[in-house]
């Protein structure tokens, strides 16, 4: 049991570093704030969880690895509501969101 | 100017005890009913359990000769939350849901992002509350929101939520719908949701 684990930590943890990797690249390359959240807030908080996953495999007791995927659970609530409060104040400052069809669909 | 008599004091208020729906203030007074009826609701299981679990978690299962006296300080000093009234089977049910569309949301942003030609379908759309209520179930829809693939909340109104999409499909109003469902279940006072 902690072989295996101890076998798909590396795999998680590189797993993670590429869904960062791409969160950086989405940063990087999504046109305007309300795309660059969706980067960061989804591929990011993948990459954190897969990251956090990986190192509680190593973890040296229960205990332990589940304090890591707490770190996980804070961070995904943190960057959560911080997403939308980026959003909202970028929306209520007059940004507009960029669209292919119009600035409102419904 | 008419003072006011010293003689008109107000009668004390009569004591809440017993309740255990709403949480019963403590009384100046020291009534020694509305008192353990404070404790009772602040100590139950459900909070000192959890309070617990993650003392085991933070302390990796030391220290318990400090534990139990911040646990039970913390369980007195904390404030109810509506978590209680929460239904736990339908929040069992969520957490694997929850999971997948992170997982989902993750590798569509990132498979977005590494595309050579950069081509996107944003949109900002409206979604109407349909059958979720005021309150914190819409704020924990507003937050889960911003996990679910290519969806990100902009603005939370009284009547709808305003939601930018990365890249928008005809399945994502109907994913926001199922959402909002699922979300209503986890409320148990609340009446049957088709």
């Amino acid at each position: 049991m902690t072989e295996g684990l101890a076998l798909i930590a590396p795999w998680l943890i590189a797993a993670g570093v590429l869904f960062f990797m791409a969160g950086a690249l989405g940063l990087w390359r999504f046109p305007d704030v309300y795309s660059r959240l969706h980067a960061l807030t989804k591929a990011d908080n993948l990459g954190l969880g897969l990251l956090c996953l990986g190192l509680a495999c190593q973890a040296a007791s229960v205990s332990a690895a589940l304090k890591i995927l707490l770190v996980w659970g804070l961070v995904l609530v943190a960057s959560s509501i911080g997403a939308t409060l980026m959003a909202s104040t970028a929306l209520a400052r007059g940004l507009r969101p960029r669209t292919r069809r119009g600035s409102r669909d419904s | 100017m008419t003072p006011p008599s010293p003689a008109n004091h107000q009668p004390p208020p009569p004591p809440r005890g017993g309740s255990d729906a709403q949480a019963p203030q403590r009384t100046t007074t020291g009534d020694p009913v509305s008192v353990v009826a404070w404790a009772a609701v602040r100590l139950s299981a459900r909070r000192l359990a959890g309070l617990a679990l993650l003392w085991w978690v933070l302390t990796e299962g030391s220290a318990w000769a400090w534990g139990v006296p911040v646990i039970l300080i913390t369980a007195l000093a904390m404030p109810l939350s509506g978590l209680s009234r929460l239904h736990l089977p339908a929040c069992l049910a969520l957490c694997p849901v929850a999971l997948w569309l992170a997982l989902r949301g993750g590798v569509q942003v990132a498979l977005l992002a590494c595309r050579p030609r950069l081509d996107l379908h944003s949109a900002v759309i409206d979604h109407r509350w349909s059958c979720l209520p005021e309150g914190p179930g819409r704020l924990f829809m507003a937050s889960l929101i911003n996990l679910i693939p290519g969806t990100l909340t902009v603005r939370l109104a009284a009547d709808r939520l305003v939601v930018h999409v990365l890249h928008l499909t005809p399945a994502t109003t109907r994913d926001l719908a199922v959402l909002e469902r699922r979300i209503a279940r986890l409320h148990a006072d609340q009446k049957e949701i088709d």
